[in-house]
C-alpha cells in the first residue's frame, strides 16, 4: 500500500517538481546573475520567457523542427536583448536599482501587449514533439519531461563551468565585483554587460519554448513564471547562483508535492509563504552575502 | 529691539506666504467644485475616479516619496479597503463612517503586518516582499467563495451618508463628486500637516540617508512602520471609496498590476511632492480611460510613457513644471 502510493504517487509527482525546479532555475539564473552583475533587476524577464514561448510556437510553423524553432527563438531574444540593454538600461546605470525595476515593469507591460496584439489573447497549445513514455522504477513518466531534465541539468552544468572555469566566466565575475577595477585592468565593462543580459534573457526565452509543450502559451505566463523566480532569487539570495539553483529545486517541489494534498491554486499560494517565512527568518535569502 | 522686529517680519513674511497658500487652495477648490456643472455626465463620472486614485497615489507618496522605502503591493490596501467596506455593509451596517472605520483597522493591521515584517529588508528586498504578499492576498480572495472569488464582490447597496444635518444620497454622482473632493482635500491637509511636521522630516531624513538617522538616535523601523501604516489607511479609504462609488470590490483592485500603477501615477506627478502623485494619479486615469476608448491595446502607449518618464523625467511632470516655472522667473529676475 505504502509502496505503491510512493511509487504511483509520490514519485511522479518528485519528478515533475524536479522539472520544474529545473525549468525555473533557467528563468531564474539569468535574473540573478545579471543583479549580481548589474544591479538591475529586471522585472520584464517574464516576459522575454514568454515571448521565447510564442517566438518558438509561430517559428514552428517556418521550420517545423521543435528544436530549432526555440533554439532560434533563444537566439532572436538574446538579441533584441542586446538592444533592450543598450537603449534602455544603459541611461539609468548608476542610479538606484529601483529605477531599473520600475522602468522593466513598463517594458513588461509594453511586451504583453505587444504578444497579444500580435498573437491574440487565446492560449496556445504546441504539441509535444517527442511522444511516449519511460518505465522505470516500475512507474512510468513522460519522456519529453525527462528530456526537459536533461536539457536544463546540461545547460545549468555549461553555465557553471562557463563561470567557473573559462576566462570568459572569470572576466564576467572580475566585472560584478568590481566594475572600475575590472574597467581599469582593461575589461570592457559595456561588452560583458550586454553580453550577459542577452545571454540571460535568451535563457528565460529557451526556458519559455521548452514548457511551451507542457504548459499553455499566452501573454501573462510571464508574470506567473517572473512572480516564482523571484521568490527564488530571494529565497536564495539576490545575487547567489548556488542559492538560486538550490531555491529552485526546494520551490518546485514544494509546489509540486503540495499539489498532491491542496489545490494546485493553493500550492502555488504555499510558495509565497516559503518566501515570507525565509524572510522572516534570514532576510538576506539563504545563501545571500549580505542583508540588503 | 532689531530682534523684535525680524521676528515681526518673519512672522508677516509667513502670514504673506500662507495667504498666498490659502489663495492657490480656494482657486483650485472653487474651479474643482464649479468643474461638475460644465462636464457631462460621463465625464463627471471619470472625475470621482481620478480624484480617488489622486489619494490613492499620494498615499504612497507618503512611504516612496518621503520614507524613501518603494512598496510594489500597495494595491494590497486599496483592495483591502474596497473588499472591507462591500462585507461591512452587505452584512452588518449601512453606516458609511462605521465601515470607513472599519476600512482603518483592517488597511491599518495588514500593513502593520506587512510593515513588520518587511521594513528591516531594503530596498529592492523590500520592493519584493510587498508584492509577495499583496500577491498572497490577491491569491487568497481570488480563491474565497464567499468573497464572490474572482467575480468580485458584486452589488454593494449604497447607503446614504449620515451628516448629523443631512442626508446625502450617494447613489447621486453629484453628490459622491462633493464627498470625494472633500475626502481627497481632508487627505492632503493631513497627509501635507504630517510631512511638515518633525515626523515627516524624521522620514525625509530616514530617504537620505538611513543609518545616520539611527545613529541620531532615531527608531528608523519604528518611523518606518508608522508611516507605513498611514499610508495603507489611506490607500485603504481611497479604495473604499472606488468600491462604495463602483458599488462593487474587483480582484483587480488587488492586483500587481495596480500597485504598478500607482508607482506610473507617482512617478509620473513626480515623487515626494504629494501634490504631484496626485496630478499623476488623475492624469493617468482620464488619459487612460480616454485613450482606451479609441484604442484597444492601451497599455502599450502607458508602457511607453512610462519607459520615458523613468529615464528622462525621474522627477515626474510635476518636477518638470517647477523647474520650468523656475526658468521663467528666472528670466523675469534678470532683467
Amino acid at each position: 500500500m505504502l509502496i505503491d502510493y510512493t511509487i504511483y504517487v509520490l514519485l511522479p509527482q518528485i519528478l515533475h517538481g524536479l522539472v520544474w525546479g529545473i525549468v525555473i532555475a533557467l528563468i531564474a539564473l539569468g535574473l540573478t546573475i545579471v543583479f549580481g552583475l548589474m544591479d538591475v533587476v529586471n522585472f520584464a524577464h517574464g516576459e522575454f520567457y514568454m515571448l521565447g514561448a510564442f517566438l518558438g510556437y509561430s517559428l514552428l510553423f517556418l521550420v517545423h523542427n521543435f528544436w530549432a524553432a526555440i533554439l532560434i527563438a533563444g537566439i532572436a531574444i538574446g538579441l533584441a536583448g542586446i538592444l533592450v540593454e543598450a537603449l534602455m538600461f544603459r541611461p539609468l546605470y548608476g542610479r538606484e536599482p529601483i529605477f531599473h525595476l520600475l522602468l522593466t515593469f513598463g517594458m513588461g507591460m509594453v511586451l504583453r501587449e505587444v504578444a497579444r496584439v500580435i498573437w491574440g489573447g487565446v492560449t496556445k497549445r504546441i504539441e509535444i514533439p517527442v511522444a511516449g513514455t519511460v518505465d522505470f522504477l516500475g512507474m512510468t513518466y513522460p519522456l519529453y519531461r525527462l528530456i526537459i531534465l536533461g536539457i536544463g541539468i546540461i545547460i545549468l552544468v555549461g553555465i557553471w563551468y562557463a563561470l567557473t572555469r573559462t576566462e570568459a566566466g572569470a572576466t564576467l565575475r572580475a566585472a560584478s565585483q568590481d566594475r572600475q577595477m575590472s574597467s581599469a585592468l582593461g575589461i570592457n565593462v559595456a561588452k560583458v554587460y550586454s553580453i550577459t543580459f542577452a545571454g540571460g534573457v535568451a535563457l528565460a526565452a529557451i526556458a519559455g519554448g521548452l514548457m511551451s509543450p507542457i504548459y499553455f502559451v499566452y501573454p501573462t505566463m510571464g508574470i506567473d513564471a517572473i512572480l516564482r523566480a523571484f521568490i527564488v532569487v530571494i529565497v536564495g539570495g539576490l545575487g547567489s547562483i548556488s542559492g538560486a539553483l538550490v531555491a529552485s529545486l526546494l520551490i518546485g517541489e514544494v509546489e509540486s508535492l503540495a499539489s498532491l494534498w491542496i489545490s494546485p491554486t493553493w500550492a502555488e499560494t504555499l510558495v509565497f509563504g516559503v518566501l515570507i517565512v525565509t524572510m522572516v527568518i534570514r532576510p538576506s535569502g539563504l545563501f545571500g552575502r549580505r542583508g540588503r | 529691539m532689531a530682534e523684535g522686529e525680524d521676528e515681526r517680519m518673519a512672522g508677516f513674511k509667513n502670514f504673506q506666504a500662507d495667504i498666498k497658500v490659502l489663495t492657490i487652495h480656494m482657486l483650485i477648490l472653487i474651479v474643482v467644485c464649479l468643474l461638475p456643472f460644465i462636464i457631462s455626465d460621463y465625464l463627471r463620472m471619470l472625475a470621482i475616479e481620478a480624484i480617488l486614485f489622486a489619494v490613492f497615489a499620494m498615499s504612497l507618496d507618503l512611504i516612496m516619496g518621503y520614507a524613501g522605502i518603494a512598496s510594489f503591493g500597495h494595491a494590497a490596501y486599496f483592495g483591502a479597503g474596497g473588499y472591507t467596506l462591500g462585507v461591512i455593509i452587505m452584512h452588518w451596517t449601512p453606516s458609511v463612517w462605521l465601515s470607513l472605520l472599519a476600512v482603518a483597522l483592517v488597511s491599518g493591521v495588514l500593513a502593520f503586518l506587512v510593515g513588520f515584517i518587511s521594513i528591516r529588508a531594503r530596498g529592492i528586498y523590500f520592493a519584493i516582499l510587498t508584492l509577495a504578499f499583496a500577491e498572497v492576498l490577491y491569491r487568497i480572495v481570488f480563491h474565497t467563495y464567499a468573497l464572490g472569488g474572482s467575480d468580485g464582490l458584486i452589488g454593494i447597496p449604497v447607503p446614504d451618508l449620515n451628516l448629523l444635518v443631512a442626508k446625502v444620497d450617494l447613489k447621486k454622482p453629484l453628490n459622491f463628486y462633493y464627498v470625494a473632493v472633500v475626502f481627497a482635500y481632508l487627505s492632503y491637509l493631513i497627509c501635507h500637516r504630517l510631512t511638515e511636521s518633525p515626523f515627516g522630516r524624521v522620514l525625509r531624513g530616514i530617504r537620505e540617508n538611513e543609518d545616520r538617522i539611527g545613529f541620531i538616535g532615531f527608531s528608523v523601523r519604528r518611523y518606518k512602520i508608522i508611516a507605513f501604516v498611514v499610508s495603507g489607511i489611506f490607500a485603504g479609504w481611497s479604495g473604499a471609496l472606488f468600491s462604495l462609488f463602483k458599488a462593487f470590490a474587483d480582484t483587480e483592485q488587488l492586483h500587481f498590476l495596480m500597485s504598478g500603477k500607482v508607482i506610473v501615477m507617482n512617478l509620473i506627478g513626480g515623487l515626494g511632492t504629494l501634490v504631484g502623485p496626485m496630478f499623476g494619479g488623475i492624469f493617468l486615469t482620464v488619459f487612460e480611460t480616454t485613450i482606451s476608448s479609441h484604442f484597444e491595446a492601451h497599455h502599450i502607449i502607458t508602457g511607453i510613457i512610462f519607459i520615458l518618464v523613468v529615464i528622462f523625467l525621474p522627477k515626474g511632470l510635476y518636477g518638470l513644471l517647477l523647474n520650468v516655472l523656475g526658468g521663467i522667473r528666472g528670466v523675469f529676475r534678470s532683467r
